[in-house]
């Protein structure tokens, strides 16, 4: 399948174009063509490495690009109102360090300029630094990863840079090492559930403080500070041996797209929406939707209309909308994008308590999927429930999940929530219990129930196919299901490239008929063919590139995800990403290629 | 004021406070600075939490004050702990300057019983 992508880069392309112009005038810089190689210690050209161009590009922080088999890599355009002796690069291959950088700069003949920069590599065997969190995880067993993931990789990565300096402080303890570590991880899983419940009172004036014990320990800071004390041992500052487990799904015509939004924020989630589009990212700890010119990165905030503080948390397009969850107090927003106007509702459960929305009802497209009826149906985090409105008439009404034996529904956490499509049938994840089922919008009945026997596995956030095929990835696990919801049976539990990865998400491209996994702890997007069985990995330029949810642009095929740290003092990035995958069978040039320097600096 | 407008502005006032420090440092009030910046997680002033007591803390510098002492906490308040009240170091904190930090550290010193 081939799209024209020309809609997206026509009206940016042309404006960025004319600020080039200008910028270049005024600065008398030439504009620049970027090209170069990463090479080893030895000369031997390097595939598949990172090239991050640095900094201040307008629209994207940061472009990074992939070499390709020769080694080399190519820019997409040019840069414009930078000298090129001000730009740089940062380069990154798993097991190499990057030592040095050659320059060379050319006249191409025409007033501008070609700059060679060129990656010099040595071969280390340390790789911490490049190597994603889960690789300091990948020793342990696969019950310890998952109670690691669970308890901790909800919030931040694990081990996070601050945790490992940590780590680093209580391994420097002199006396016992044990008993230093026994006495110091739990008191810093105290801390930490401090943190987490200060971040989730937002927005919730009836629950404004959450029990400091229980927020992501469940209550078992003990148990986990043991686990921990036990797992992270020693000085943290050397990792050796990981591998991505799955062939890299990058070349030379990769492009991955950071988009930083100026702290302080909480981005949350991002969408990409509209003609031209825009970056739209969710800001969980203020009350705005931040929107993004991605030709230029000017930002635009977009202020949620309540009178309750709420945090914006969920983000699922619509029909020329942006729906928009509250964290969590019933709170649903829909942004009009042509217009920019807002409609509100606020949602109760049957008994008037409030409703708990985690997600709204996604179809095949990733878009907001309503039943035969124009009902929206949600996932209720708070009430172990799911839940319908009516947009129209404003009707509402709320099912409480049933209880599984021995897995109580107040640690449910139900979280992912998609619409088949015959839009009668709902299915959903319950996070805490590991399961997942069904409901019938037609009879409102529950019909299907999963129960995995790993309690730790972590279903989490799910996907569907036009066929009805349900993705539920395993946070804990590591893993990745099929399931068909016709035959109402499993197709299948793949294992991820890493276990530890903490998979948050499945998305379905139906463009591609491939199922997209954005991990929170691997710095990595797999790629998972349905045809093949096989997986890939799509290797992130950032640490603690904490992923949640990721969308494939309708219009584009390119994919649209965010970094999303929740607790701000774990420093991870805060940003929305665009990234053309590279697979020019299916997508042709969409981006602006003339990159503007940031007022010529 | 309604109790529903002070709820709102109090909630408003602890979002603005969890998000940003900036918003923070113009109230010049060292207390709301500690808040920002979570300290309250592990201290307080009169009670032991995670860790000690802010009068605790004055009470074990008592003898020697002196700017080197304030630059060594100040110090210690950004980069982590070392274990001088047990084996629990105190974790870093990037997300505080060294002027917000000596600020504290002033602060914390001047701590004693029952105020």
């Amino acid at each position: 399948m081939r799209i024209n992508r020309y809609l997206l880069s026509s009206l940016p392309a042309t404006a960025a174009a004319l600020v080039a112009a200008l910028a270049a005038a005024q600065n008398g810089f030439a504009e620049v063509m970027v090209d170069g190689a990463a090479l080893d210690l030895g000369g031997t050209p390097l595939a598949a490495t990172q090239i991050s161009l640095q900094p201040g590009i307008a629209g994207p922080s940061t472009i990074t690009i992939f070499t390709g088999d020769d080694g080399h890599y190519l820019l997409p355009g040019t840069i414009a109102g930078r000298a090129a002796a001000d730009i740089n690069i940062r380069a990154v291959k798993l097991g190499y360090e990057h030592v040095d950088t050659l320059r060379s700069i050319t006249d191409t003949g025409d007033g501008n300029q070609r700059l060679t920069l060129t990656a010099v590599m040595r071969r280390s065997a340390n790789q911490a630094g490049v190597a994603p969190a889960s690789a300091w995880l990948k020793d342990l067993s696969l019950a310890d990863q998952a109670q690691v993931v669970m308890a901790c990789v909800g919030c931040h990565q694990l081990p996070a840079p601050e945790v490992r300096r940590y780590a680093n402080l209580i391994a420097d303890l002199p006396g016992d090492a044990a008993a230093n570590r026994a006495a110091a991880w739990p008191m810093i899983v105290n801390y930490m559930n401090f943190l987490s419940a200060e971040e989730f009172s937002r927005g919730n004036p009836h629950n404004p403080s959450p029990e400091p014990d229980r927020v992501y320990s469940g209550g078992q800071a003990e148990v986990n500070g043991a686990l921990l004390a036990r797992t992270l041992t020693g000085r943290m500052d050397y990792v050796a041996g990981y591998d991505y487990g799955a062939p890299l799904a990058v070349n030379e015509h990769t492009v991955i797209r950071e988009f930083e939004v100026a702290r302080p924020n909480a981005i949350r989630e991002a969408v990409m929406m509209g003609t031209p589009p825009r970056l739209w990212a969710a800001d969980v700890s203020s009350n705005r939707i931040v929107s993004i010119d991605v030709a230029t990165g000017v930002t635009t905030d977009f202020e949620v209309p309540t009178e309750l503080a709420m945090g914006p948390h969920t983000l699922v397009p619509g029909e020329n909308a942006l729906w928009v969850a509250a964290f969590f107090n019933g709170y649903i927003a829909r942004l009009d994008i042509p217009t920019g106007k807002w409609q509100t509702w606020q949602l109760h459960t049957n008994s008037g308590g409030e409703a708990g929305v985690h997600d709204l009802t996604f179809g095949p497209e990733h878009q907001l999927l309503a039943d035969y009826r124009g009902r929206i149906w949600y996932s209720d985090i708070v009430n172990n429930a799911v839940g319908f409105f009516d947009p129209a008439s404003g009707e509402m009404g709320t099912y409480p999940i049933p209880e599984i034996e021995g897995r109580p529904g107040s640690g449910a956490s139900v979280y992912g929530i998609v619409m088949t499509s015959d839009r009668k049938h709902i299915w959903f994840s319950q996070l805490g219990i590991a399961s997942f089922g069904s409901f019938n919008t037609e009879t409102l009945k529950f019909e299907q129930r999963e129960v995995l026997d790993n309690l730790k596995a972590g279903p989490r956030r799910l996907a569907i196919t036009e066929d009805d095929i349900l993705y539920v990835p395993l946070y804990g696990a590591g893993q990745l299901i099929a399931y068909d919801t016709k035959a109402r049976r499993t197709i299948a539990v793949h294992d991820l490239p890493d276990r530890a990865s903490a998979p948050y998400a499945v998305t379905w491209d139906p463009l591609r008929k491939v199922v997209w996994i954005p991990t929170s702890n691997a710095n990595a997007i797999y790629r998972f063919d349905p045809a093949t069985k096989d997986f890939s990995v799509l290797p992130l330029p950032r640490e603690g590139a904490f992923l949640r949810m990721l969308q494939v642009h309708p219009q584009t095929g390119l994919l649209v995800t965010s970094y999303a740290n929740i607790v701000e003092t774990v420093h991870g990035p805060r940003m929305a990403l665009i990234i053309d995958p590279g697979d020019q069978d299916v997508l042709a040039g969409t981006m602006p290629t003339r990159h503007t320097a940031i007022n010529g600096n | 004021m309604s109790s529903g407008s002070t709820l709102k502005l109090l909630l408003l006032a602890g979002i603005t406070v969890a998000a940003g420090a900036s918003r923070v440092m113009a109230a010049d009030d060292t207390e709301a600075l500690l808040t920002a910046r979570k300290c309250h997680a592990c201290h307080a002033v009169s009670e032991n939490r995670l860790g000690p007591s802010y009068v605790a803390i004055a009470a074990k510098h008592s003898v020697m004050r002196s700017d080197a002492l304030v630059e060594v906490l100040s110090r210690k308040i950004v980069a982590g702990g070392g274990g001088a009240w047990g084996n629990v170091p105190m974790v870093p904190n990037d997300h505080v300057s060294l002027d917000e930090a000596r600020r504290m550290t002033r602060w914390i010193l001047e701590r004693r019983p029952g105020n």
